[in-house]
């Protein structure tokens, strides 16, 4: 009941588990064997009792254009991703090493702008970006960091090797979904976890409340941490009131805070008010404080700039922070860690068109049934246009949207992202595209996730694993391998 | 604890204890109605006076009456509604309930919007209506055994009694019970039917037999919905929790004097000279004390007035 596809066969797509000669990769011989000897109806009471664990613990999440049924249960897929230990070391350090270059990317063009005079990255690139805010401007926030918590998606080609798809330095969501789903999956196969070595996830609430307690500006044992979310009709509310609950702070929404005039944050309880250290904001940037940024607001708290700017708060990630995780800007991450650090980036860029760029954009729209276009500037999986998988007249549309509005398009090669054994609706096992998304940490240090959220594209062939559009999880496991053990 | 959590915690208590009541009104009604003489049609609309007083349905039957108390999504105060805004309010304070609470709340509301109303017969509503009552008691008993009793659970008791006095005060109200004297003649013999009706529909019949022993009339039963004190639903029992209550919150900041002053003006009236129009007056005065009170909780701990120092409670009148 095991599918293996020409097309891993001819070494098209890798497989995470398999080999194109069909045998089981280093690390996956035992889930492998034991999937083999799992019979359809096994496999159909474990799907059951996975689908249970996870109704009944809540874990949900919402669709916007789903009105009636705004709450949906988490869609996590049976078979685990592998990845071995000593890959994934190497890959962590990749990871650290981009936040830090975007660090002191972010506090260089809010400060000196060396690496503008330099002309590393064009100034109106940072100028013009929707996420640059002038009002952070000369702001040093504690350690210089500014994006205290970043989520960038990995994926890997047809040849195996790893690349970053783009970086999330804004809010940057899913790591409610990479714990539970372990936890979910130690219910539902306790012997599996007998037969691996697998590296645990749960430490990263404490490295999380260790980086936000770092930020404190007051110097005290246990600062006031908030969690603040635009509320309950948010997609994430879910993993915000996790989150809190996890770090034991406060679930607050803009309107339980307030400015005073001594310019601290002070939050609104029955008790009385309570002055606020760290905010581990949930909301996006233009709803922050609608005294200077976007004065519809109704999520943020007027006098929030004003806060930060006197370091009487921190704010996690740091106001402005956006502007590195502009998709045209990523084309530049590269030449970025070299500027910064001195090094060469350990892990590989996607080859990105701008289309802002003449010459790209001849490039790209020549091209456009072969690649992937992209908004410069949106998240979710909104607005992806798959070349390969186009009509005609998508591909029409998508050329004169181009046209119209060049700066906020890029192109990408189609990767053949590899794929993983998945549970089809059929009731077996076949590949399905995946990629992972690890959260990296800073303030004081750096700390990672222990692997990270894994999204499968449920639908055979296709490359779209957002859960906004009808994607999977997967639980994704480091395993010990000689090397590390 | 957050203000506005607080907000929520009160709010969600008297969506659940309005959704219990009303299907504790309705379940009294159809008793009733099953044993009134075809010759007297019971006078649906007045039921609709205990949410609304202004209430100007005309001429409706009991299938529309009911679909409106039950199922009427446009209803504010339909079972359907309180349970829909009782489970909106546990959504964002569910990192505060007990797991149990939760599901039984989430149970409660996919069985309400589940039903269609087209189907509801009366065996079908009276099956909903018991089923409605048991949800909410389970929601009491999780909460009785698990919740902590913290600042959480003095929200939620508050709530949960405010509106129960309120509802009491409405269900209470001649205009409701139709026992007024200005009736015919006929309906005089079965006033006691009435005065059941009101005992069952908050669960003391049984205990109000065992406490009085004496046939079923008013002033007796009202001595006992009003003043009895061993009874916990009764109006003096609820609000002597509701003074309770108000003592575990900071710095005090709601006058006890307010509630104080509505038990005393409960062990006041007299029972025996009371006409519909005075006791009527009575009810009146109730609901504007608890409407005060509520007025004063909600300035005190849900909207920030001032800051932690000072006392921000209105001053009695």
């Amino acid at each position: 009941m095991i599918q293996v596809t020409d097309a891993i066969r001819s070494g098209q797509i890798f497989d995470e588990l398999i080999r194109d000669d069909g045998s089981p990769r280093p690390g996956a011989e035992r889930l492998i064997d034991f999937l083999r000897q799992l019979s359809p109806e096994v496999l159909s009471a474990r799907h059951q009792a996975l689908e249970a664990a996870i109704k009944s613990q809540g874990i949900s999440f919402t669709v916007y254009s789903d009105a009636t049924n705004i709450d949906r249960s988490w869609p996590l897929d049976l078979v685990p991703r592998l990845m071995r230990e000593s890959e994934w070391r190497e890959t962590e350090r990749g990871l650290k090493q981009r936040l830090k270059a975007l660090n002191y990317f972010l506090n260089d063009i809010y400060n000196e702008q060396a690496c503008l005079r330099d002309g590393i990255v064009p100034r109106e690139l940072v100028y013009n970006s929707p996420h640059y805010i002038a009002l952070a401007q000369g702001v040093r926030p504690p350690f210089e960091t500014w994006a205290h918590i970043c989520g960038s998606d990995l994926v890997r080609d047809h040849h195996g090797q790893l690349f970053v798809l783009e970086d999330n330095l804004r809010v940057p969501s899913g790591v409610s979904y990479m714990l539970e789903n372990r936890s979910v999956m130690k219910q539902v196969y306790p012997e599996l976890f007998q037969n691996h070595e697998i590296r645990p996830v749960s430490r990263y609430a404490s490295d999380l409340l260790d980086m936000l307690n770092a930020l404190s500006p007051r110097p005290v044992d246990s600062p006031v941490i908030v969690v603040l979310t635009p509320g309950i009709f948010n997609s994430a509310y879910f993993e915000h009131s996790y989150l809190a609950q996890q770090l034991g702070a406060e679930l607050v929404q803009g309107s339980d805070l307030f400015v005073d005039s001594d310019h601290c944050v002070y939050m609104k309880t029955v008790q009385g008010v309570h002055r606020v250290d760290v905010i581990y904001r949930r909301i996006d940037d233009t709803f922050l404080d609608p005294l200077v940024l976007n004065p519809e607001s109704q999520l943020g708290v007027p006098g929030l700039m004003r806060a930060w700017r006197e370091g009487k708060v921190a704010i996690a990630n740091a106001p402005g922070s956006g502007v590195a995780d502009d998709k045209v800007l990523y084309s530049y991450v590269p030449e970025i860690i070299r500027y910064f650090l001195g090094e060469e980036p350990i892990l590989a860029n996607v080859p990105t068109y701008l289309c802002s760029d003449p010459e790209q954009r001849a490039y790209v729209l020549d091209h456009l049934a072969e690649l992937v276009v992209k908004p410069a500037d949106a998240s979710g999986g909104y607005g992806i246009l798959v070349g390969p998988h186009s009509t005609a007249e998508q591909l029409v549309a998508r050329r004169a949207e181009i046209l119209e509005n060049p700066r906020v398009w890029i192109a990408q090669p189609t990767l053949s992202l590899s794929t993983t054994l998945t549970v089809t609706e059929a009731g077996d096992l076949a590949p399905r595209h995946v990629d992972l998304r690890p959260f990296v940490l800073q303030s004081s240090d750096q700390w990672c996730s222990t692997g990270g959220l894994c999204r499968v594209a449920l639908v055979e062939g296709s490359l779209v694993v957002n859960s906004s559009q009808g994607g999977g999880s997967k639980d994704f496991w480091v395993i010990a391998d000689e090397e590390t053990r | 604890m957050l203000s506005r959590v607080a907000e929520h915690l009160y709010w969600l208590s008297r969506y659940v204890e309005r959704a219990e009541a009303t299907a504790r009104l309705a379940t009294a009604a159809f008793d009733t109605i099953l044993d009134l003489p075809t010759t007297i049609p019971y006078d649906w609309e007045s039921l609709m006076l205990v949410f609304d007083p202004e209430s100007e349905l005309g001429d409706v039957g009991e299938a529309e009456v009911m679909r409106l108390l039950m199922v009427d999504r446009d209803n504010a105060s339909s079972i359907r509604s309180s349970i829909a805004y009782a489970r909106e309010n546990a959504r964002v304070t569910r990192d505060l309930i007990p797991k149990d609470a939760w599901v039984c709340l989430n149970e409660l509301h996919g069985l309400v919007e589940r039903q269609s109303l087209s189907t509801l017969d009366r065996s079908a509503r009276s099956r909903l209506l018991r089923q409605v009552i048991a949800g909410c008691r389970l929601w009491h008993g999780c909460l009785m055994s698990n919740m902590a009793r913290d600042l959480g659970w003095a929200f939620l008791q508050l709530g949960d009694r405010i509106e129960h006095v309120d509802m009491l005060s409405r269900m209470i109200d001649p205009r409701v019970t139709q026992m007024a004297p200005s009736g015919s003649a006929q309906w005089a013999s079965y006033e006691a039917l009435g005065w059941q009706n009101v005992l069952t529909a908050i669960g003391g019949y049984e205990l109000y037999r065992h406490s009085t022993r004496n046939r079923l009339h008013g002033e007796s039963i009202l001595q006992f919905v009003l003043r009895d004190r061993q009874f916990p639903q009764s109006m003096t029992a609820s609000l002597i929790q509701i003074l309770a209550d108000l003592a575990v919150l900071p710095h005090e900041r709601v006058n006890a004097k307010l509630v104080q002053g509505l038990i005393a003006g409960l062990d006041g009236l007299a029972l025996d000279r009371m006409t519909p129009d005075t006791l009527t007056e009575s009810m009146d005065w109730v609901q504007q004390g608890l409407s005060e009170l509520h007025t004063q909780i909600s300035a005190s701990y849900f909207y920030f007035i001032d800051d932690a120092g000072s006392s921000t409670a209105l001053t009695l009148s």
